[in-house]
C-alpha cells in the first residue's frame, strides 16, 4: 500500500510537470482563461460526454459527484487518459492542420463506507496557448495600422475532491470541491511606426468552486440526475513588464510591476440527465446543461460571454447474453453526440461546437480494468470574417484501472 | 502505466505559425494603440542675441531685400597675413635688385554658397579697418552683431553677376596707391613681420553697397587672398612678375557681421532673446533665419495630460510634421534639406540637441515629394522619446524645441513654417500611444 502511494504521488508529480507540455493551441484561446479542455473519464468521451445519471460502478464518473455513492466496496479505481487531436483550422483564405497530444486527467476513487465514496482528480482546465504573427491592425482614430505579434501560454489546472453518499437504494447525493489554479502568460509585441513595444504579462489565477449533485434511481433501468455548479470568483493578479524599443535601444517602461486585473467569474451551471437501459444490452444517456454566463458580467478583458447550452446524447451497447469468459462479449461499444452553443460571442457570432463520437471499452484480461478508446469528430466555430472553423479528429484513450485492494490487503 | 502517460505527452505538438486569429477587435481591448493628433502645439519666433560667426571659414558678403524677413546684409571682416614679409630674393645678397610695384588685387574663391537672386548684379567695396581684428569680449569669438571701425575710403569695388557654382573666383582690382604704399613699406623693410604688418594694415572689410545687390555669396576663407604684383625695375617685357600673397591665416580673425532690418515685417517686434513672439500675431507662422539668429520655437503645453488617457500608457512614437508656408520658398530662396532641433527652456536657453533614445542627434528631414499643391513638402521630426519624457516629467517645467537651419552661423537661409491654425500648411503632431 505504501509503495503504491509513493508510486502514485510520483505519477501525480510527473503529470503535473507534463501539463506544461501537453498544450492545446487554438485561436480561441485568446479569450477568457483560454480554451477549455474536455477531459472526461472512462468511457464518457465515447458517449458524447453525457452521463450525469451514470453511477461510478465500473469507472469514475466525473460528471456527477453523487455517482460515487455507487462505488463498489473494496474497489480502488484509477483513471488516466490522454488525447491525440488533429485539428484543421480554416479561415476564409487558408487552411492548416495541426497535431496535438494532450494529457487528459489523472484520478482515483475509493469507497469510504459501503454507501459512500471519495475521489481525487487532477486535470488541466484551460489552455491559453495561442499565437499571432505579424497581424496588421488599425490604429484607433487613424487610417494607419500597426503590427501585432502575440503569444499566449499557460493555463489553469483543476484539482477536484468529490464525495458521494447513497441514501438507501435509490438516492445518492454528492459534492465536489474544485480548486482552480495556474497562470497565463501573454507576450505581445507591437510594431507601431518606427517603434517596437513589448508587453509581457503574467496573470496568476486561483479560486475554489463547489459542485453539488444528486442521482435518483427510479427503477433498475432508469436513473435521473441533476447537478448544480455554484458560481464562483477566480481571483486574478497580474505582473507585467513593458519595454519600448526605439532606434535599437531598449528602454524599460515598467518592470515586473503588479497591477490590477479583473477577476474571472465562473457562472452558475445546472445540468440534468437521464440514463435508461433498454432490453438489457443498450443504455441511453441524455444530458442537458445550462451555464448562465450572462450573469457573471465578465470583464470586457475576457471577451463577450453569453449563456451556454449543452446537449449530450450517448448509447452504450454490450453483448446481450454476456458470457464473462468470452472476451468479445465483454467489449462495450458506444456512440454519442454532443452539441454545445459555447459561451463566447465574437462579433455577434457564437462559437458553437458539435461533435460525434464512437468508442469501445476493452477489458484488460480478467480484471475489472479496461481501456476506453474513443474517436470523435467535431467542429467548432465557423468560417466568417472574424472567426475560424476548427474541424477536429480526436482520439481519447482512458485507462480505467480497478483494483480490489482492501481484500488483497487483508490477505497479505 | 507510467510510460503510457509519458509517451502521450512526449509525442510533441505541432507548432502554431500564428496565421489564424479570431476577433481582431478584441485584441485592442487590453492594449489599445491610438493615434493622437489633437494635442496643442504652440509655435513662436525667438531671436538669439548673438551667434559666433568667426572661425566659420566663410566670407559671407552681400545684401538683399527679403520679401518676408526684411533687409539682410552681411559684411565680412578679416585680418591678413603672409608667410614671409620679404620681397623676392632670388639673386645673391650682393646683387641688390631693384623691384617696382605693379598692382594689387583681391581674389575671392567661391565656396558654392549663395542665397537670393544671383542673376542680379552684386556690388561691394573693400575698406581698410581702423581697428585691429580683436574681439571686444573676453572670449575669442566675434558675433553676427560684432562690428569694427573702418575708413570710408574704398580700396576697391566690384560689380558683378555672381556665378558661385560655375566660376572659380572673382578678382577685384584694388587701389594702386594703397598697394604702392604697402609695397614701399615692405621694400624699405619697415614691415618685417606679422606684428609690424598688422600695425600697418589692421585688416579689411567687405561692405556690400546698400542699393543694388540681391544676393548673399559665400567665399572660401582659406583660398581667398590679396595678391600684390611687382617686378624688377626696367625688366624685359617677357620677364615674369613676382607676387606676394596675403591670406587669412587665422580663421578666428575672420567673421561676418550679419544684420537684419525687420522694419515693416511681421516679425518687426521680435522681442529680446529670452522672450518669444507667438505665431498668433505673426500670421500663424513661425520664422527661422540663419545668420541673423531668428529661430522657431515649438511648445507642447498640454503634453502631460496624455497621462490621463489610460491608467498606464506610453508614447511609443511620435512625429512632428512641419510645413513650409506656400510661396515662402522658391528657387531663389530654396528650402534646406533638414532642420536642426535643440531643446530649450522657457527662456530659450538651449540645453542641447534633440536626441533620440539611442542618444543620436535627431534632425527634421525634408520630404521632397512634390505634388500639385506642395502638400507633401514637409519636415518630419521623430519625437517619441522626447514626448514620452515630457509626459512623465514630474516637475512643472516643460522643455520646448528650438528649430534652426543647418549652418546657422554661416548662411542666411530662412524658412517660414505654418502653425496649427495656418490655413494651408498646418503643423501636425502625430502621437502613437499604447495603453498597457
Amino acid at each position: 500500500m505504501k509503495n503504491k502511494i509513493v508510486y502514485l504521488s510520483c505519477f501525480i508529480l510527473m503529470s503535473l510537470s507534463s501539463f506544461a507540455q501537453s498544450i492545446s493551441s487554438s485561436p480561441y484561446s485568446l479569450y477568457g482563461l483560454g480554451n477549455l479542455y474536455d477531459s472526461d473519464f472512462g468511457s464518457l468521451p465515447s458517449i458524447g460526454s453525457s452521463g450525469i445519471a451514470l453511477p461510478s460502478t465500473s469507472f469514475i464518473n466525473n460528471l456527477n459527484p453523487a455517482s460515487l455513492g455507487y462505488m463498489p466496496q473494496n474497489h480502488f479505481m484509477f483513471d488516466i487518459g490522454g488525447k491525440a487531436i488533429t485539428t484543421i483550422y480554416q479561415s476564409g483564405s487558408r487552411e492548416e492542420s495541426r497535431n496535438n497530444f494532450q494529457f487528459s486527467h489523472l484520478a482515483f476513487a475509493f469507497p469510504v463506507t459501503k454507501n459512500s465514496g471519495l475521489s481525487f482528480s487532477l486535470r488541466p482546465y484551460s489552455s491559453s496557448t495561442f499565437k499571432i504573427s505579424n497581424l496588421e491592425l488599425p490604429i484607433i482614430d487613424s487610417q494607419e495600422s500597426y503590427y501585432l505579434t502575440a503569444q499566449g501560454s499557460g493555463g489553469l489546472n483543476n484539482l477536484d475532491v468529490s464525495y458521494g453518499y447513497r441514501f438507501g437504494k435509490k438516492l445518492t447525493v454528492g459534492a465536489t470541491a474544485s480548486l482552480l489554479f495556474g497562470n497565463t502568460v501573454d507576450d505581445r509585441t507591437f510594431t507601431v511606426m518606427n517603434s517596437i513595444t513589448t508587453i509581457h504579462k503574467k496573470t496568476d489565477y486561483n479560486g475554489v468552486r463547489a459542485t453539488l449533485g444528486a442521482q435518483y434511481r427510479i427503477d433498475s433501468t432508469l436513473t435521473i440526475a441533476a447537478t448544480f455548479k455554484v458560481p464562483s470568483q477566480i481571483k486574478a493578479s497580474k505582473v507585467q513588464s513593458v519595454q519600448a524599443i526605439a532606434n535599437g535601444v531598449v528602454s524599460v517602461v515598467e518592470s515586473d510591476t503588479p497591477s490590477d486585473v479583473d477577476d474571472y467569474y465562473l457562472p452558475s451551471e445546472f445540468g440534468i440527465g437521464i440514463s435508461k437501459r433498454f432490453k438489457n444490452n443498450l443504455n441511453m444517456t441524455l444530458d442537458y446543461e445550462k451555464s448562465l454566463w450572462n450573469e457573471t458580467n465578465q470583464a470586457e478583458l475576457y471577451g463577450n460571454f453569453v449563456n451556454q447550452d449543452r446537449y449530450a446524447l450517448g448509447f452504450t451497447y454490450y453483448g446481450a447474453k454476456k458470457n464473462i469468459r468470452k472476451y468479445s462479449d465483454r467489449i462495450q461499444y458506444a456512440a454519442g453526440l454532443n452539441f454545445d452553443t459555447g459561451y463566447l460571442e465574437i462579433d455577434g457570432k457564437r462559437v458553437n461546437n458539435a461533435a460525434i463520437s464512437f468508442g469501445v471499452t476493452l477489458p484488460i484480461e480478467n480484471t475489472f480494468s479496461a481501456i476506453n478508446i474513443s474517436y470523435s469528430y467535431g467542429q467548432k466555430g465557423m468560417v466568417s470574417e472574424n472567426l475560424i472553423k476548427e474541424n477536429y479528429h480526436k482520439i481519447s484513450i482512458n485507462l480505467s484501472l480497478d483494483g480490489i485492494w482492501f481484500i488483497k490487503r487483508k490477505i497479505e | 502505466m507510467l510510460f503510457l502517460g509519458l509517451s502521450i505527452v512526449s509525442c510533441g505538438t505541432d507548432s502554431d505559425a500564428g496565421e489564424f486569429v479570431v476577433g481582431s477587435d478584441y485584441l485592442a481591448v487590453s492594449n489599445k494603440v491610438v493615434l493622437i493628433d489633437t494635442v496643442t502645439v504652440d509655435m513662436s519666433t525667438i531671436n538669439f542675441d548673438s551667434l559666433a560667426t568667426s572661425s566659420q571659414t566663410r566670407i559671407l558678403i552681400g545684401n538683399y531685400d527679403d520679401p518676408i524677413f526684411g533687409k539682410v546684409k552681411s559684411n565680412s571682416y578679416f585680418q591678413l597675413s603672409t608667410t614671409s614679409y620679404v620681397l623676392n630674393n632670388t639673386g645673391s645678397d650682393t646683387e641688390a635688385v631693384n623691384y617696382v610695384f605693379d598692382s594689387i588685387s583681391m581674389i575671392l574663391k567661391y565656396d558654392n554658397y549663395y542665397y537670393g537672386d544671383t542673376t542680379k548684379v552684386q556690388t561691394f567695396d573693400i575698406h581698410r579697418l581702423t581697428q585691429k581684428v580683436k574681439p571686444n569680449t573676453d572670449d575669442d569669438s566675434f558675433y553676427n552683431n560684432s562690428t569694427l571701425t573702418y575708413s570710408d575710403e574704398s580700396l576697391g569695388t566690384i560689380s558683378y553677376k555672381p556665378r558661385p557654382t560655375e566660376k572659380d573666383s572673382i578678382n577685384i582690382k584694388m587701389d594702386g596707391t594703397f598697394g604702392a604704399a604697402l609695397f614701399q613699406k615692405l621694400k624699405k623693410r619697415e614691415i618685417t613681420d606679422f606684428d609690424s604688418f598688422t600695425e600697418y594694415l589692421k585688416g579689411l572689410v567687405l561692405v556690400p553697397s546698400g542699393s543694388n545687390s540681391s544676393s548673399v555669396i559665400g567665399f572660401n576663407v582659406t583660398n581667398s587672398k590679396v595678391r600684390m604684383y611687382y617686378s624688377k625695375y626696367q625688366a624685359d617685357t617677357d620677364e615674369t612678375s613676382y607676387i606676394m600673397d596675403f591670406t587669412i591665416g587665422d580663421a578666428a580673425k575672420q567673421f561676418n557681421s550679419i544684420t537684419l532690418d525687420k522694419t515693416g515685417t511681421l516679425i518687426q517686434n521680435l522681442p529680446i532673446s529670452s522672450s518669444k513672439l507667438s505665431s498668433s500675431v505673426t500670421g500663424n507662422q513661425g520664422f527661422i533665419q540663419s545668420g541673423t539668429g531668428v529661430a522657431c520655437r515649438i511648445d507642447f503645453p498640454n503634453i502631460k495630460q496624455l497621462k490621463r488617457i489610460s491608467d498606464n500608457g506610453a508614447i511609443v512614437d511620435a512625429e512632428l510634421i512641419l510645413k513650409p508656408v506656400n510661396n515662402s520658398y522658391s528657387e531663389k530662396y530654396p528650402l534646406a534639406d533638414s532642420l536642426r532641433i535643440y531643446t530649450g527652456d522657457n527662456l530659450n536657453r538651449i540645453s542641447g540637441s534633440l536626441l533620440n533614445s539611442a542618444g543620436a542627434v535627431v534632425y527634421g528631414l525634408l520630404n521632397k515629394k512634390t505634388d500639385e499643391f506642395n502638400e507633401n513638402v514637409a519636415y518630419s521630426i521623430p519625437l517619441g522619446a522626447f514626448l514620452q519624457k515630457e509626459m512623465l516629467r514630474q516637475s512643472d517645467s516643460k522643455s520646448s524645441l528650438i528649430l534652426t537651419l543647418p549652418g546657422i552661423s554661416k548662411t542666411v537661409n530662412r524658412i517660414v513654417l505654418g502653425d496649427q491654425k495656418h490655413l494651408n500648411n498646418k503643423i501636425q503632431l502625430k502621437i502613437y500611444y499604447i495603453s498597457y
